[in-house]
Formats: structure tokens, C-alpha cells, sequence
């Protein structure tokens, strides 16, 4: 059975469908607008004449590289290109600013394909058996989740807890825009079709990190228009000492990144969030966080690459999508004959391992094209800054334009770059609005329909097993620095 | 610019305020003890409340309401600030009727002459070149409607 | 002076430019599909398996884009309000009928060039595998004897299999009320939390149903149609499993914005007639397990009038309309 699927695999044609995905993946994911989530749903039309192999090995491949390649331009510009990057993006410009971005994308590269890799194992050893248990999530559970990722915007906020806060009501007020998700009712739309649709997070984080990174650069009077570093070397040096030093973090980086990436309501984005602050919350020197310190990039870039892997586990075994990806996957594997389902195991076993083995191959072949594209992307720092900044803004136009088609993408980049702007300023940190953003509507829905479930009945947060755990867990880790406090004064 | 934390905080409180007020037309859900305006009112009172905090440590820090930056008082700088908001503006409201091919490298020469402080004919080069490429990579390779104009109608 | 004639002269050549090419042929460039539901679902599978066809039968590209959000009511505007110029069309869903009682949107289906009718999707109720309610009958017997107790999912608030459920009830004899609807994402993450225990009924369609049900994480009960459906040949028709006549389905259109070009329509009509009669697209529905059904502009019409007086009147007794 091995054989035949790899020699589905290593087919000239399908080897060549890996290579041409692959670059068309990297580029899509380096530039901010365009999602993998879109790189998936372009290449849909492609696959339609394709065999099952090369057409879920298309999309394997260009997912993988457009998350790692989302890095690039976080580290270069302060400009995510994948929301799976925002989590990061601070701490991966403060490296560069230091003087360390050969190491910040050695790191990315490296660990995403480690983070990839590892998600794959789990991935192909463990799928239906996580699978079950990600299926036991309902409403209670998620709401207890996304309470806890919000509790990561205190431990992201590098300053004042206030104004961290703060940022975080914005961007959860922000998310309400919009037809509400039970009732149905349009809130703060002012009769604007548009804004019946809500305000689309991703020109928003467009507009919040690049916009107002552009805003900053051209009016600054002491180094006009400056970037911080102007060539790139050698990205594998230090890699492993950051590797004997951090390989825990990798690790849990990747554990977590696939475990969120298997839960039906989150995905990679979220998976990076998390990870980064559990990373700051159990560091040794949390004090550096915030200073381009490599640590907590290296649990957050290995875990967005595994949620990949992981998003896979309930599409594969239920159909039910992991995250945007695996939901345009599903499409395509039913269009291919290869049903998801427990059967997919049984009916379509060749053509299964052999995806898991493009898998596999995806994440190694990441390692030479990624090294390129850092290479090619090295190029753009050598462009005078007067020319490049108007182009960047451009590439942002167009893709907040891309995600709906429509100029109000453009609009959405604007009034988010002036507010991320203002807030920059004065001692807003900016992550806290994007999480507020990412989580709002999964707080939200989730605690409403509980309400309906239960027939408002605050309790029933606690009557089942894991959402009483996820439950007390939240609680705990909000009171400890206070209980640490009472234990201390005796 | 950095606004006294006061000022930020009164704008919060009085943004919060005037959320709490609107979410009071919302309509109940049948049956249900909550409704469309709970998060909305939530939020916002917890941004009327830091904004509270805010105020009392803004007042007691006794800096000034307003300060700009070093760009506000040159006239360049300044111009290259308006530059960027500006450019976003022309392009949502004029696009459509321009097409992304008069759009865009409009906006991308003016924007780069402006940056370079002149050298026009050299910018507008590079604002054709620049736009093109994008348009090819959006349009054809992505598939993305970019707005057609007279000269996407003139190239077919 | 010289300058400005010039102009004058420029100006009138794109004019006789662009008139010239408003007579040429449609199509002459590539055409937009507008999907007013995301990537990956079922109304995007079936708008992107026709554009291809279309594109073979017509010989430019189709385009499809995404235009989601509002439920819907973002990207049925965008289709409505574009130019009727034939270089944009789009997919409306059953959503078109409803939005408007549920005063989203002023839009109805008198906005658009309707072109043809090609899919619809009955109705299924589905439970969990261990649920203890093995028959339709039941689970109608339970929700009239525990009012409240038994909650329901598959869609937002007052989607369409809402509207499937309180028809349902309402058929029985059962006041719609008893049965509260936990709104949801869409049927996917519906049937999620059915496996999950969260909820105890889902309505939606089989395809939306198909891979729980062959994962036995659930059973369905019954379809809302007057036929079986040909994946699950066992699970019976409401009418056989309760004698209800109740029957609805979510159904798929091409149209594009009021007043395109007559010739753009025929045209149109005519290619799509072919699409839908190709091997091509039977085989790709049939893979999918969506239901295929064809009426053109007329019969289209005549079906949208009659659905939408039905569902304003529903909607109406259950308080969804404003």
C-alpha cells in the first residue's frame, strides 16, 4: 500500500504540481491581503482537472508555504502577511530593529517546518482518535477557549495591563459591527449594506500594521523613511543554539499549534496567539518579551504551521472543517470521490497516504524554497524606502480590495490605520484589538447559544466534563497573580 | 502625537456612553434572557470605565492635552503624513470610475515624487512599471476584479 | 486651445471606443460570478462547477468571487447593484425570499435578471446516533409533550432551516415556539454540535448532513421532500414518517443585476441550458449529492412569487418579520 502511494506521489507530473503550488504558495502568503486561506480557494478551479493526488497535493503545499512565507514580510516591514503572523509580528520587528533578522528568519523557517512536520505525525498516527475528542466540543467549551485567548492579550501587552485592556475592548467592539450572530440583528451598520457584513479582519490587520507602519515611516523626522536592516545573510546561524535552547518550546509550540488547529472553531491564527502566550507565561525571563527576544517567536511559528496539519484531523474524519482551509478542502475532497469520513481510512487508503506523504514532503521542500524566498525578498530591502513605501501602500490597497472585491476594503485600511496610528502613539499596544477582533465573534456566539441551550442558565458553563475543566482552569489563571499577592503579604 | 491620557479617556467614556445608549433600540430576543445588545454594553462599559481611570491618571500627570510630533511643524513632513490617508482616499473614491491602470500609477507617482521631493519623470516610470506588475500579478494570476477603466477597455 | 482640442478629440475616440465594444459580442471579456457565501461551501462548489462550464461553453473566463458576510445580504446587494452590463452576474439563494420580511435589506427577487433556476437541496432531519428518538414521529411527539426541552440548530436565525423546522411543527399541529433555535455559523458547525451533544435536532440539508451520517455520528430521520433521497434511500419522506406534507428546500439561481441586455439573456440562458444538460455537471452534483432542478427565467419567475408569499406568511406567524 506504502508503495503505491508513494508512487502516486513521485510521479513527474505531481512532483511538478508540489514545486509550481509551492511557489505560488509562498508568494501568495508574502504578500499582506493575501491569505492561504485564498491560496486555497484560487487553486480550487485548477484542481478541477486534476487527479485527487496532485490536486489535495496543491493545496497541501501552498497552504504550508503561504503560513511560513507570511513571516517574511512581519520580519522585514512590521507587516504581517498571513493573520497566522500578526500574533508575532511585534516581537519579530523588534528583532530586526536589534539587528537580528537573519536569526528571526532563520528561526521562522526552521521551526515551521519542525512545527509542520510534527503536526503531519500527528496528523497521520493520531487523526481519528483526536478527531473524537475535538468533535465533544460545543458551544460551553468554546466559550471557556476563547475567554482563555483573551487572557492572552495581558500577557501580550508589553507595557500598561490599562491600555493593553483597553486595546482589547476596541477590538472586541470592533467585532460587533455588524449582523449579530444569534439574533440576526444589524448593529452600528447606519444603514451601510457593507457594514452589514462586518468590518473583515483581515484589511483591518492590514490596516492596523501596515497602513500605520507607512503612516509612521513617512513622517519621521529623524530618519526619513528608514528600514532597519538593509541586507540578509546567513539565516542559519544560531539556529542551533536557539534549538538546544528552546526545543521545549518547539515542542509545546507544535503540541498546542495542533491541537487548536484540530478544534473545528480555530485555527492557525488563534493556534499562534495562544502559543505565544503561553510561551511568555511559563519563560524564565518574561521580561524580555516585547524586545525582539526569539523565544516566544519560536513557540508561535511552530505552532501556525502544525495547526495546519492539525486542521486536518476532523475534515479528514468527519468532514468537519478545522479551520477556512480544510472548509474549502472538504469541497474538494468530495469532489475528487475521496468522501471524508472514517471510511476515507479504508475506501481511498492509497490516495490517503499518499496526501500524507505530500504532507511530509511539503514541509522538507520548505526548507530550499523558503531559504529562496527569504533570498528574493532580501532584494526589497535594497529598493530606496521613498519608493518602496508607496508600493507597500499598494500592495495593501489591493489586498483589502481582494478579500471582498470591494473598495470598502480600502476604507476598512484607512480608518483602522489612522486609529492603530493614534493608539501607537500614545502607548496602545495594537495585538490586543487584533485578538479582540480574531475572538469576539467566537466569544460571543459561543456564550449566546449556551444561553439558548441552557435556558439561561449561567451554570451550565460547568456541567460538562471538559468545559468545567477549561472553565476552572480560566478562572485559576486569572486569580493567581492575585493569590500570589495575598500569599505573599503573610 | 501624544494626547494627555485624560483626553483619550474622556473619549472613551463618552464613546462608551453613546454605545450603552444605542443598544438600548435593540430588539430582545423571544424567549431569551439575553439579547443582541448584552456584548456591545458590556464592552462598552468596560471602555467608559478604563476610560474613568484614565482621566484621574491623566489629570494627576498634569501633561499638556496635546503634543505633536516633530512632522507637524515642517511642512514637508507634514505633507508626507496627509500623503498617505489622502492617497487611500482618491483611490476609494476615484477607482471605480478611473480604472485600477489610472488609479494606481496616479497615486504611486504622486506618492513618489512627493517621497523623493521631485525627479517626476523618473517616478512616473516607476509608478507605471510598478502598477502594471501588480495589475498583471492581481488580475491574471490571482483572478481579482480589479476596477476596468478606459484603458483596461482599451487593452481588452 | 490646441491642447484642449485635443482632449476634445481624445474624449471622443474612448467614446467610439467604449460604445464600439457595448455592441460587440457579449462576452468579449472575462465575466464575474459573485457568491454571496464563502469559499468551500456548497452554493460556491455549485457556482464554481458552472463558471467552468460556462467559460468551455462561451469561450471567456467566468470569474467566480466571494462577496460574504451580512448572512448573505452583502453579496445579494453586490449582484443587484451592479452594472447591467452582463460582465457581472451571480448565484442567489433562497435567502433572497427571507432577508427582506427579516428587514435586512429592501432587496427582493423583483431586483434581478433572472436567468435559471439549477439546484435545490430538501430539508433533512437529523439526530444524534444514541439520541433516544428513533423516528420523526418521536421527536415530534417529544417537542409537544416537553415544550423548551428539545433545542434545534442548522442555521442563523430564521434561516432556511428555521423555517424548515417551524414549518415542520406547524404541520403537526405543535406551536413552533416549542422548539427553541440555537443559531449557528451555518450546517457544518450545526451537525458539530450535534455530534457534540450540544443540541438535539438538526435540520439541513443531506449533502450539509452527509459525512456525520456516514461517520454514524447521527441518523437521519426524514427528508422534507416528496421523494427520497437517492444517498440514503432508507431514510424516509416526512409524509411517510409523520403524513405531514410540509416540504422545503434550499434552492440555487443564476441571475444577474434588473435590466440586462435581452440578448445577454438569451444567451445566457441558452449556454446555461447546456451546462445544466451536460454529463459534467450531473456527475460533479451527484458526486456532491445536491439535487439538480431546472427552471428557466419564466418558471423561476413564477416559483419565487409563489415561495415568497409562503415564507413572508410563515415568517410572520413566528415573528421573524419585522
Amino acid at each position: 500500500m506504502l508503495t503505491t502511494a508513494f508512487g502516486l506521489v513521485f510521479d513527474p507530473y505531481v512532483l511538478a504540481v508540489i514545486v509550481g503550488s509551492a511557489a505560488f504558495g509562498l508568494f501568495v502568503g508574502a504578500i499582506p491581503g493575501l491569505t492561504a486561506t485564498m491560496a486555497t480557494a484560487l487553486l480550487v478551479p485548477v484542481t478541477f482537472f486534476m487527479d485527487p493526488v496532485p490536486a489535495i497535493a496543491a493545496i497541501v503545499t501552498a497552504t504550508a508555504m503561504a503560513i511560513f512565507a507570511g513571516d517574511i514580510p512581519a520580519a522585514l516591514l512590521r507587516l504581517p502577511g498571513t493573520p497566522a503572523s500578526a500574533a508575532y509580528v511585534d516581537e519579530s520587528y523588534a528583532m530586526t530593529r536589534k539587528g537580528q533578522l537573519e536569526l528571526n528568519l532563520g528561526v521562522n523557517l526552521v521551526f515551521s517546518v519542525v512545527g509542520g512536520l510534527i503536526g503531519t505525525v500527528v496528523l497521520v498516527t493520531a487523526a481519528p482518535a483526536l478527531a473524537e475528542v475535538a468533535l465533544n466540543f460545543s458551544s460551553f467549551e468554546y466559550f471557556w477557549l476563547a475567554l482563555l485567548g483573551l487572557t492572552c492579550a495581558v500577557f501580550i501587552s508589553p507595557s500598561s495591563p490599562l491600555k493593553g485592556v483597553i486595546s482589547l475592548l476596541i477590538g472586541l467592539g470592533i467585532a460587533s459591527i455588524g449582523i449579530d450572530v444569534t439574533a440576526g440583528h444589524p448593529r452600528f451598520t447606519f444603514g451601510s449594506v457593507e457594514m452589514m457584513g462586518g468590518v473583515s479582519f483581515i484589511p483591518a490587520m492590514i490596516g492596523m500594521f501596515a497602513v500605520s507602519e507607512v503612516m509612521r515611516s513617512v513622517c519621521d523626522a529623524d530618519a526619513p523613511l528608514k528600514l532597519a536592516q538593509e541586507r540578509i545573510g546567513n539565516v542559519f546561524r544560531g539556529i542551533g543554539a536557539v534549538t538546544r535552547r528552546y526545543w521545549k518550546n518547539v515542542l509545546r509550540g507544535s503540541v498546542i499549534g495542533t491541537a487548536i488547529g484540530a478544534l473545528p472553531g480555530a485555527g492557525a491564527d488563534i493556534a499562534a496567539w495562544i502559543s505565544f502566550a503561553v510561551s511568555k507565561k511559563f519563560s524564565k525571563e518574561p521580561e524580555k518579551f516585547g524586545t525582539g527576544h526569539i523565544e516566544g517567536i519560536v513557540d508561535a511559528t511552530s505552532a501556525n504551521n502544525s495547526a495546519l496539519s492539525g486542521a486536518w484531523i476532523p475534515a479528514l474524519v468527519f468532514g468537519i472543517p478545522g479551520d477556512s482551509i480544510t472548509a474549502v478542502v472538504i469541497g474538494v475532497l468530495y469532489m475528487k470521490g475521496m468522501n471524508p469520513g472514517p471510511t476515507v481510512f479504508m475506501q481511498a487508503a492509497d490516495q490517503l497516504y499518499a496526501v500524507f506523504i505530500v504532507f511530509f514532503l511539503a514541509n522538507l521542500l520548505m526548507l530550499p524554497l523558503g531559504l529562496a524566498a527569504i533570498r528574493l525578498s532580501g532584494q526589497i530591502l535594497r529598493a530606496p524606502r521613498t519608493v518602496l513605501m508607496p508600493i507597500i501602500l499598494m500592495f495593501c490597497i489591493v489586498g483589502a480590495f481582494a478579500i471582498n472585491n470591494t473598495v470598502f476594503g480600502v476604507g476598512i485600511i484607512l480608518v483602522m490605520g489612522i486609529l492603530a496610528w493614534v493608539m501607537e502613539e500614545n502607548g496602545f499596544p495594537v495585538a490586543p484589538a487584533i485578538l479582540g477582533m480574531v475572538l469576539g465573534e467566537l466569544l460571543e456566539g459561543s456564550f449566546m447559544t449556551s444561553m439558548i441551550k441552557a435556558d439561561g442558565d449561567l451554570l451550565a458553563f460547568f456541567h460538562r466534563p471538559i468545559a468545567a475543566v477549561l472553565g476552572v482552569a480560566t478562572i485559576a489563571l486569572w486569580l493567581s497573580p492575585l493569590l500570589l499577592r495575598l500569599l505573599r503579604k503573610r | 502625537m501624544r494626547l494627555n491620557d485624560a483626553v483619550i479617556g474622556l473619549v472613551l467614556i463618552v464613546v462608551g456612553l453613546l454605545v450603552i445608549w444605542h443598544t438600548r433600540s435593540f430588539p430582545a430576543m423571544p424567549g431569551q434572557k439575553y439579547g443582541p445588545d448584552l456584548f456591545p454594553s458590556l464592552i462598552a462599559a468596560g471602555l467608559a470605565f478604563g476610560g474613568v481611570i484614565l482621566v484621574a491618571s491623566g489629570l494627576r500627570a498634569r501633561a499638556p492635552f496635546v503634543q505633536m510630533g516633530a512632522w507637524a511643524r515642517s511642512p514637508l513632513l507634514l505633507l508626507n503624513f496627509l500623503s498617505v490617508p489622502a492617497a487611500l482616499l482618491f483611490y476609494i473614491l476615484c477607482s471605480d470610475a478611473l480604472g485600477f491602470l489610472l488609479a494606481a500609477p496616479l497615486v504611486l507617482a504622486v506618492l513618489i515624487a512627493l517621497y523623493r521631493r521631485g525627479r517626476v519623470v523618473s517616478s512616473v516610470a516607476i509608478a507605471i512599471v510598478a502598477a502594471l506588475l501588480i495589475q498583471q500579478a492581481f488580475s491574471r494570476l490571482l483572478l481579482v476584479p480589479l476596477p476596468r477603466g478606459v484603458i483596461e477597455n482599451l487593452i481588452g | 486651445m490646441q491642447r484642449r482640442h485635443l482632449l476634445g478629440v481624445a474624449g471622443a475616440v474612448f467614446g467610439l471606443l467604449a460604445a464600439g465594444s457595448a455592441q460587440a459580442a457579449w462576452p468579449e471579456r472575462p465575466v464575474t460570478v459573485i457568491v454571496p457565501w464563502g469559499a468551500g461551501g456548497g452554493t460556491d462548489a455549485t457556482a464554481r462547477i458552472i463558471a467552468s462550464l460556462l467559460e468551455k461553453e462561451l469561450g471567456k473566463p467566468f470569474n467566480v468571487v466571494n462577496r460574504t458576510g451580512g448572512s448573505g445580504v452583502v453579496g445579494h446587494s453586490a449582484i443587484a447593484t451592479a452594472a447591467p452590463d452582463g460582465y457581472t452576474l451571480g448565484m442567489i439563494t433562497v435567502e433572497i425570499n427571507m432577508m427582506h420580511w427579516q428587514g435586512l435589506t429592501p432587496l427582493t427577487y423583483k431586483d434581478y435578471t433572472l436567468i435559471a433556476q439549477v439546484n435545490a437541496d430538501p430539508a433533512a432531519l437529523q439526530v444524534r446516533t444514541d439520541s433516544p428518538y428513533k423516528s420523526a414521529k418521536e421527536v415530534l411527539a417529544a417537542a409537544k409533550a416537553n415544550p423548551g426541552k428539545l433545542k434545534a440548530s442548522g442555521t442563523g436565525q430564521g434561516g432556511i432551516w428555521h423555517l424548515a423546522l417551524a414549518g415542520m411543527l406547524q404541520s403537526a399541529g405543535i406551536p413552533p415556539a416549542n422548539v427553541p433555535w440555537v443559531p449557528s455559523q451555518g450546517a457544518a458547525p450545526a451537525m458539530q454540535d450535534l455530534a457534540a451533544g450540544g443540541v438535539d435536532i438538526v435540520t439541513c440539508s443531506i449533502p450539509e448532513a452527509r459525512a456525520m451520517i456516514e461517520a454514524k455520528k447521527a441518523v437521519g430521520l426524514a427528508v422534507m421532500d416528496s421523494v427520497r433521497n437517492p444517498i440514503f434511500p432508507d431514510v424516509p419522506t416526512l409524509k411517510e414518517a409523520t403524513g405531514s406534507d410540509w416540504s422545503t428546500a434550499a434552492w440555487r439561481g443564476i441571475a444577474g443585476p434588473k435590466g440586462l441586455p435581452a440578448e445577454v439573456q438569451q444567451k445566457l440562458g441558452a449556454a446555461l441550458k447546456k451546462v445544466y444538460d451536460s454529463a459534467e455537471y450531473k456527475k460533479f452534483m451527484a458526486d456532491r449529492g445536491f439535487g439538480v432542478v431546472w427552471k428557466d427565467a419564466k418558471d423561476f419567475d413564477a416559483f419565487l412569487a409563489k415561495s415568497d408569499a409562503d415564507f413572508g406568511a410563515l415568517m410572520k406567524q413566528l415573528g421573524l418579520a419585522k
